[in-house]
């Protein structure tokens, strides 16, 4: 019984990684952002991360829906990718 | 540089001069105008990029300024060369248009870059996605 236990906990410890990781939705506030060009800037800015599947920037409500695999990249490396084409962009919701 | 003695030489080197600073003024005035909208985005296309990319877009305020003021460089500018000649007495120091064609280049070529500019929030949509690559 305790051998089969340890089974378990060994096969979910292995698998619990992956089951965790994957895709992620996050919108950031990118303030900068009122232009007609600029939307399309930090797209192709946040969109040129490695790991990042799509991003949605509204010049409207000057933010910008990013889709990303968390094992690739993460929020900061998105940010900073924004902030290198000088617009700053800070998280404003994370959905899994 | 010759010596200039005739007074219709004298003022038609004078016209010419000022259509030339209209000119000149028409192309800054689009560059400053599109400054915000347009340069960034072909920028990017040639892979030149940097956070000051930013400021650049940040001039997009002034864009309205901007275009007001290169409207009016180009209508004086297209008044200066493309006027009809007045009918002028023997000897009077009247203006005749200008044929230049550095200036006129320069003023038509304003005139297309004001425009996109004017109209960029519509044409931006189409053409930002093929310049990026998105």
């Amino acid at each position: 019984m305790k051998n089969k236990l340890s089974i378990v906990v060994l096969v979910g410890t292995l698998f619990a990684g992956p089951v965790f990781a994957g895709e992620q939705t996050v919108t950031f506030d990118v303030p900068g952002m009122y232009c007609a060009s600029c939307p399309f800037i930090v797209e192709s800015a946040m969109g040129a991360v490695e790991g990042v599947l799509s991003v949605d920037a509204d010049v409207d409500t000057r933010t910008a829906v990013v889709v990303f695999e968390d094992t690739a990249t993460n929020v900061d490396l998105i940010a900073q990718a924004s902030v290198d084409v000088g617009y700053d962009a800070s998280i404003i919701q994370d959905k899994s | 540089m010759t010596q200039l003695s005739d007074p219709i030489e004298i003022q038609q080197d004078a016209n010419r001069r000022k259509t030339r600073m209209i000119a000149a003024g028409g192309i800054l005035g689009a560059l400053g105008a599109s400054a915000c909208c347009i340069v960034p985005l072909i920028l990017m296309s040639l892979g030149i990029s940097g956070a000051w990319i930013g400021n650049l877009t940040a001039m997009a305020p002034y864009k309205p300024i901007f275009i007001v003021i290169t409207l009016g460089f180009l209508g004086y500018g297209f008044w200066m060369v493309y006027r009809k000649p007045k009918d002028c007495a023997q000897g009077e120091a009247c203006a005749r248009p200008l044929p230049n064609t550095v200036v006129k280049t320069a003023l038509w070529g304003s005139t297309v870059v004001i425009t996109l500019a004017i109209f960029w929030g519509s044409i931006a949509p189409t053409v930002a996605p093929i310049l990026l690559g998105l």
